[in-house]
């Protein structure tokens, strides 16, 4: 049975074979594929999370724990990254792995503001982490 | 260059998750975890986990659903290992 919703939907054609599912998972794939694009150095689960959090609830106050993956070419001065991120965020970082990762709890860390942090700091490789619906003061996360 | 053509040899990155990784040496660097477009994240370890952010480009070859790096267990402590 064709799908009412996607048959008055003007760019759907019969005549393709193409069900509600398959266009549904083609789109997904597609949002997918562009976020990976735009946002490279980004882990995809906390982009996606971020995503949701920041489009589904209008009053979510950008609640992150991350991960900041510096590259190991460059010598980066961790200690100088963590008074960086604490003048920008009034937050202090603490280092996971030396010379390489900080972890830090942030708020109001939207995707713009995510954006914002990778563009200003050429020496990230990587973020990686979680958004949290509600801030919390505790360190332990999932993967 | 290179990067491209190991993207040409495994052509569904997303396929990878969740086999084994070994180094040059033969070490056990963990599972993978994430495939990001650049690289792949593997973890070691059951409570505790490590994790190394590992260069697509550093793929060497997949066998019997094994993935081999062409680095030696030391190289990847002390260059991919992120936490």
């Amino acid at each position: 049975m064709e799908n009412k919703n996607l048959v008055n939907d003007p760019s759907y054609h019969p005549d393709q074979g193409i069900t509600a599912a398959e266009q549904l998972l083609s789109s997904y794939k597609e949002f997918l594929a562009q976020s990976t694009k735009l946002f490279p150095k980004v882990d995809q689960k906390l982009l996606l999370d971020i995503v949701h959090f920041e489009t589904t609830y209008k009053d979510w106050e950008g609640s992150v724990l991350i991960r900041i993956v510096y590259s190991s070419n460059s010598q980066v001065n961790t200690e100088k990254k963590k008074e960086e991120i604490y003048e920008k965020y009034q937050k202090m970082p603490e280092e996971v792995k030396e010379d390489r990762t900080l972890r830090v709890k942030l708020i109001r860390m939207y995707i713009k503001n995510l954006e914002e942090l990778i563009n200003s700091d050429n020496d990230i490789e990587f973020i990686s982490g979680s958004a949290t619906l509600t801030p919390s003061d505790s360190y332990s996360d999932s993967p | 260059m290179e990067s491209e053509r190991k993207n040409r040899i495994v052509e569904d990155w997303q396929s990878l998750v969740n086999k084994p990784v070994y180094s040059s040496n033969g070490k056990d660097i963990g599972i993978v975890q994430a495939i990001q477009p650049e690289f792949f994240i593997t973890s070691f370890g059951s409570i505790t986990k490590d994790r190394y952010l590992i260069p697509k480009a550093s793929l060497q070859s997949i066998n019997s659903g094994i993935i081999y790096i062409k680095e030696d267990s030391d190289f990847v402590e002390q260059n991919f290992k992120f936490e």
